[in-house]
């Protein structure tokens, strides 16, 4: 998200990608259930990455070949792949007998490892610094990031300089939507141990949204925002089991935040 | 203008031959899209994009059955309601404006705050996470317009909807009427045109932009309303995007209100097929028949672009 961003490039498939990407790995995975486990689980990867990209590319490309606004059609994709992967979820790839839409699990060699026995952190997470620095990498330290960055900051210079949009819009949306995917993938690995459930990772993409934007774009950021983000989230899914204030109050504070964190004139006042 | 005739002509033809329940069920689906649309075209002429029309729905939607249900009277409901959409779009619209917050941001975290927070106040209220009924109210009457009923093709196209139905036609060509034929509409469209030249001749463009996200409350207010208060009943999830769909309805249709509501009758007829499949006899699965207004609209889009594109071509030759 935060890649997407920074070039000004709307990706709002990010709930679409996020599920296709954990659905698509998880089939992958159940078709391989023999291959040795590290080069299984680098395969289920990339296929979470691929399949995220590929929902990045397609709103990235109409935009580049006929102008059409990204923002709406990386919407819409998103809300025509969520209810189809629901079909196979409820139909061809559901588990026998299982009580919910999920399906089978994948080998249990292939799920991450927890790396503190008592919780839910699964290797996952380090998964994901590996990409945070790695995305920095990119972003501040190449000769692609930085037109990235030159195009989202003003889309006419970049184009005085000879950076081409149609590289930015591209790699951004694929970048993005590439992690989206994974994120959706390392989830069902790690959090939903192997298989993947019907609605399990909704809201994601939003959350993902906002966790740039309290970064402010920048990947060292997303660290602490994420952790900050998850915590909010647990609170409210605990506070739905424990009071009668249902989940949906992480969505009324994730509204608040994207509200404040926008509002530039309020940061204005603060530093004169 | 020539969409719109198209668009007509076809349902025109269209209702020669089908049952007349397809035709009405897409004028009828097409109100609240249209709507929607149209309260998004005055923010887009004034150069906001207004990606929180859905928010806004949802709000109205809500707060108008709430309404409804406290004071008894669907009247009251509907005013209530529409006045919660405006209050929500002036929020929406001083963080945005007056704030100088990113207007994509703004308008998603409205969409998730309506959506949040509606749920939440649903929760607290009345204990129930599904749907509020208004069973105690009388629900509004289709209206019969004596004459045209009689006559075969247009009593079928322009009689028997409800209130809201008239009102979006009302709305529309009002919408029209205020955005080519007064001095607010023609400023307005000059700000989406040139900000800098409208703030040289001592003219404030972000007035004119607060007010068209004001119209656009208003309008989405009503398209709120027309959802929940013809059935006395709200349920989460009940505005299924159409408020998005709206947002297509503005760019298909060329940026001008004729074209919008030849964008909506699209949509709404797509609407009625997804409706109509679903209770076909026909096995598709259901996950694939919600795509089906997403599909089209998805396919407007780049329709248009395309069209569009090799348009601009011709013209620069």
């Amino acid at each position: 998200m935060s890649i997407s961003f920074q070039t000004k490039v709307w990706n709002l498939a990010g709930e679409g990608q996020v599920y296709l990407g954990a659905f698509m790995g998880i089939v992958l995975g159940l078709q391989i259930p023999n291959w040795p486990p590290v080069i299984a689980v680098i395969a289920i990867l990339v296929m979470g990455f691929i399949v995220g990209s590929v929902l990045g590319l397609l709103p990235a490309a109409l935009r580049l070949r006929w102008g059409v606004n990204e923002l709406i059609t990386s919407y819409m994709a998103s809300l025509i792949i969520l209810p189809v992967v629901n079909y196979f979820l409820a139909g061809p790839m559901k588990m026998p007998g299982a009580g919910i839409n999920t399906t089978g699990y994948v080998n249990k060699a292939f799920v991450f490892p927890k790396i503190l026995p008592s919780c839910d952190l699964h290797l996952g997470f380090a998964l994901a610094l590996v990409l945070v620095l790695m995305t920095y990498y990119f972003l501040y330290r190449t000769a692609t990031g930085y037109s990235l960055r030159i195009y989202g900051f003003n889309e006419e210079f970049a184009r005085y300089g000879g950076i081409g949009e149609a590289k930015c819009v591209l790699v951004a949306m694929i970048a993005s939507g590439g992690l989206c995917g994974l994120a959706g993938i390392t989830s069902s690995l790690g959090v939903f141990h192997g298989r993947m459930v019907e609605f399990s990772t909704y809201s994601m993409g939003w959350n993902g949204i906002a966790v740039a934007l309290i970064a402010r774009n920048n990947p060292f950021g997303v660290i602490p925002a994420a952790f900050l983000f998850a915590y909010i989230l647990t609170g409210a899914n605990l506070s739905g089991l424990l009071a009668d204030i249902p989940p949906e109050v992480a969505q009324v504070v994730s509204a608040v935040i994207y509200y404040l964190i926008t509002a530039q004139a309020l940061w204005r006042i603060k530093l004169s | 203008m020539i969409f719109l005739l198209a668009v007509i002509g076809i349902l025109f033809v269209a209702s020669a031959f089908m049952p007349s329940y397809i035709i009405q069920g897409t004028v009828r689906m097409a109100s609240p899209i249209l709507l929607a649309g149209i309260g998004g075209l005055f923010s887009q002429l004034a150069g906001v994009l207004n990606i929180a029309l859905e928010g806004l729905m949802i709000f109205s939607a809500f707060f108008s059955i709430v309404a409804a249900v406290s004071t008894g009277s669907l009247f009251w409901g509907i005013v209530i309601g529409v006045f919660s959409s405006v209050v929500l779009a002036s929020l929406f619209a001083s963080i945005s404006l007056g704030l100088d917050a990113n207007i994509f941001f703004a308008g998603l975290a409205t969409n998730l705050f309506a959506a949040g927070f509606t749920v939440l106040l649903q929760t607290v209220l009345f204990q129930e996470k599904g749907i509020i009924h208004g069973t105690d109210l009388i629900k509004i009457t289709e209206i019969n317009i004596p004459i045209i009923k009689s006559i075969p093709i247009l009593g079928t196209l322009v009689n028997g909807y409800n209130l809201f139905v008239y009102l979006s036609w009302f709305i529309a060509f009002l919408g029209y009427i205020v955005i080519y034929k007064t001095t607010f509409g023609l400023r307005l469209r000059s700000v989406g045109e040139n900000p800098g030249a409208f703030r040289s001749i001592g003219l404030n463009p972000k007035k004119y932009q607060f007010i068209a996200i004001l119209i656009s409350g208003f309008t989405c207010g009503l398209a709120g309303a027309s959802l929940s208060i013809p059935i006395t009943a709200f349920a989460r999830g009940m505005v299924n995007n159409r408020g998005w769909i709206g947002l297509v309805t503005i760019f298909v249709g060329g940026i001008n209100p004729a074209g919008t509501v030849a964008a909506s009758l699209l949509f709404g007829g797509a609407e009625e097929t997804s409706y109509l499949l679903q209770v076909s006899s026909l096995n598709i699965p259901h996950h694939f028949i919600q795509t089906v207004p997403y599909v089209i609209t998805l396919i407007a889009m780049v329709a248009y672009s395309i069209w569009k594109k090799s348009k601009t071509r011709i013209i620069k030759g």
